[in-house]
């Protein structure tokens, strides 16, 4: 006759799949039946809103769409806001992106952002698509434009498009925004040597990462995930889809949280009692 | 030939690096054109590097079909047809509405819940691998589930504390550790593009001598 | 985006669903042949985006040029189709040269980028005191110096950590747990929206809540 299993036993041979749909009933319940948590706003959440309202009209700014489809539930949200807060300033963009699929997140960017087919191409925006070499490419970008992207994604020669006559190097543009995945390079190489004002969006994992950039000033403010794209959408009273997450965020943390506590209860338990 | 085959390339790093430099630290016309140059030469290679990822899948995938291997042949076939019928609609016209219509349907869905997957793992880890054992693990901890309960909105409504303390473990706690990383990554690039430089690391040449 | 009307979106957002479904049978379920026919149509898409990617950039950004009288393009074209020689024991050598001018480009490049954001702009933003004269404003001043020459001496390994070394090492450590802890939290957001998107999606696809 076998000994009965303590509840840790039990739960520590349950089933890994109880765990999945426990996660997957947080998320979906929340979504379907919102909650409407208040949101706080960060300090750098809140700098990086105030620095984009410094830009003025007329300004061009380069906005890096460095994420791909997988991470659009993250910053997509949070590059929304910047984009129509940046078209309330006037400002002029030119949009690029290091990820194979940074064509997809420009035409989603336009359904999510619908003033910017109201934007004469060529003259107040343009998308230049993607490019590989990462530093190389941001560092020559830096000195000319034109050598990285020849012509636009969609194949017209730099040469025939008015604004990029005024926006060939680093020294033309007033901002820098970085989404997701690939700030550094911007900072090393358009940042420092050029000055140029650099700030944005990073995918959550890489929030740990540029908390020293944004300590040293050398990015002026920074969104981090889900979180910081609803702080956003919070500032600019702007809520959407990084706002509606936010609730199913709290479940599934909060669940996360407790199956923690759960397992390290025997933990805590067995030292308060003075055992090993 | 054989100077060719096993030393000049050797030689490629340094010149390449002292001139990238070069164009950093002084304002020569020559040197900025040769470093604009090279650095247009990287980026064309990059992107045709892209390409080895591809030969590499087909290779693998082709030596399935060929050896029949059991279990796996049929689903090699499912990837090779997928790539050949992809690729050849993406030549043929990237604006097509065929190719558009695997990009956004399939191509997204499936990257997105590819990703996505992840966190089922992170969820059966909180119970099953997250425990502090000792003073680390419970520090790590810790500061991690006081992330969590910042991050989301409801650690607000629990106590007012955890966006407080979780605020500041973002901003302060966290960067002494990041920063000491930064310097590694710093100095350890400096270090090994002297090593690279002086002719010590050839490891990426793939043991090359 | 609307829930789509005309056939075809229809079917790429049912699809998509079914994909969807596909892959997390695996997690929810067990592995089973919808997952591994999913699985493998991805592969075989994904890959086929990159080699169109790779195909066309190429060509806008040197095959064009060339074509167009800029004759220097031929050496990264040339460099590049080399690296492809990686996949031939014998001309393996070839791939060599143009992995070379890849390292030295990227060495100089990040080497050159890193000095003063990563080591200059740090040790500077250390040692600088605060402007604000709170206590909470010098306690953190105070936490990131020691904090940092701590973390720094953790990772001394030429020297054994005992003496000195064993307490500023130790605080070291424990400071580094506390950024670890940090990322973690943080990685523990990024995996859940992205399932939570993934959830959303499905809801809408089912028209329980509006797309």
């Amino acid at each position: 006759m076998g000994e009965s299993m303590t509840i840790w036993e039990r739960l520590d041979k349950l089933d890994r799949r109880v765990y999945y749909w426990l996660l997957v009933i947080s998320i979906a319940v929340p979504l379907v039946s919102p909650l409407g948590l208040p949101i706080t706003i960060n300090q750098s959440t809140r700098d990086l809103y105030e620095g984009i309202l410094e830009v003025e009209e007329g300004d061009i700014v380069l906005v890096d769409i460095f994420m791909s489809v997988s991470t659009w539930s993250e910053c997509m949200g949070g590059l929304v806001v910047e984009v129509n807060t940046l078209l309330d300033q006037g400002a002029k963009l030119v949009f690029l992106g290091n990820s194979i699929d940074v064509p997809r997140s420009w035409s989603r960017l336009h359904e999510l952002a619908p003033r910017l087919n109201d934007l004469e191409y060529g003259v107040d925006i343009v998308f230049l698509g993607y490019y590989a070499g990462a530093d190389a490419a941001a560092s020559q970008m830096a000195v000319d434009v034109s050598s990285i992207f020849p012509s636009d994604h969609f194949g017209t020669p730099l040469g025939d498009i008015p604004l990029m006559q005024d926006a060939n190097e680093a020294g033309d543009y007033a901002m820098v925004l970085f989404t997701a995945e690939g700030e550094v390079k911007w900072i090393q190489q358009w940042g420092e040597p050029y000055d140029i004002p650099v700030a944005g969006m990073g995918i959550a994992m890489k929030g740990s990462a540029l908390a020293p950039y944004l300590a040293s000033g050398d990015i002026f403010g920074l969104a981090v995930g889900a979180r910081g794209a609803a702080e956003l959408e919070s500032l600019a009273g702007m809520p959407a889809a990084a706002t509606i997450t936010m609730d199913a965020i709290s479940t599934s943390h909060l669940l996360f949280v407790i199956l923690i506590i759960l397992a390290n209860l025997p933990i805590i338990i067995s030292k308060v009692k003075g055992g090993s | 030939m054989s100077f060719f085959r096993s030393t000049a390339f050797k030689y490629i790093p340094v010149i390449v690096f002292t001139v990238i430099l070069a164009d950093y630290f002084v304002n020569i016309a020559g040197i900025g054109t040769a470093a604009s140059t090279l650095r247009q030469f990287a980026v064309v290679i990059s992107n045709m590097a892209l390409g080895l990822g591809v030969i590499s899948l087909l290779r693998i995938h082709t030596r399935n079909v060929q050896r029949k291997q059991e279990g796996r042949w049929l689903y090699s076939v499912v990837a090779l047809v997928t790539f050949f019928v992809v690729f050849a609609l993406g030549i043929i016209n990237t604006n097509g509405d065929q190719y558009q219509w695997a990009f956004n349907h399939v191509y997204t869905t499936l990257q997105q819940t590819m990703y996505a997957s992840t966190g089922f793992f992170i969820v059966s880890s909180a119970y099953r691998a997250f425990r502090a054992r000792n003073i680390d693990a419970a520090l790590l901890l810790i500061a991690g589930c006081f992330l969590v309960l910042r991050n989301a909105p409801i650690g607000e409504v629990i106590w007012s504390g955890f966006p407080r303390i979780g605020g500041w473990l973002m901003d302060i706690g966290q960067v002494p550790g990041y920063r000491t990383l930064m310097f590694i990554a710093g100095f350890g690039a400096v270090a090994y593009a002297y090593r690279v430089v002086t002719n010590k690391e050839q490891g990426f040449f793939g043991g090359a001598e | 985006m609307a829930y789509p009307t005309e056939l075809w979106g229809l079917i790429g957002i049912w699809v998509g669903a079914v994909l969807t479904v596909a892959i997390y049978s695996y997690m929810l379920y067990k592995e089973n042949p919808l997952y591994r026919l999913a699985e493998h149509i991805y592969i075989g898409i994904a890959f086929a985006v990159i080699a169109i990617v790779a195909v066309q950039n190429t060509n806008r950004i040197a095959v064009t040029p060339l074509l167009g009288g800029q004759i220097v393009f031929i050496i990264p074209l040339l460099l590049g189709l080399g690296m492809y020689t990686v996949f031939v024991e014998e001309y393996r050598w070839i791939s060599r040269y143009s992995i070379a001018t890849l390292v030295g480009v990227m060495l100089g490049v990040i080497t050159s980028g890193t000095l003063i954001p990563n080591i200059i702009n740090q040790v500077a933003s250390t040692i600088t005191p605060p402007s604000g004269t709170g206590m909470m404003d010098w306690f953190n001043f105070f936490y990131i110096g020691i904090g940092t020459i701590c973390s720094v001496s953790y990772f001394l390994f030429t020297r054994e950590h005992t003496g000195i070394l064993a307490p500023t090492a130790r605080v070291g450590r424990m400071v580094l747990m506390l950024g670890l802890g940090v990322m973690f939290g943080n990685t523990v957001l990024f995996r859940m929206s992205m399932l939570s998107g993934r959830v959303e999606y499905l809801l809408q696809v089912l028209k329980i809540i509006p797309m």
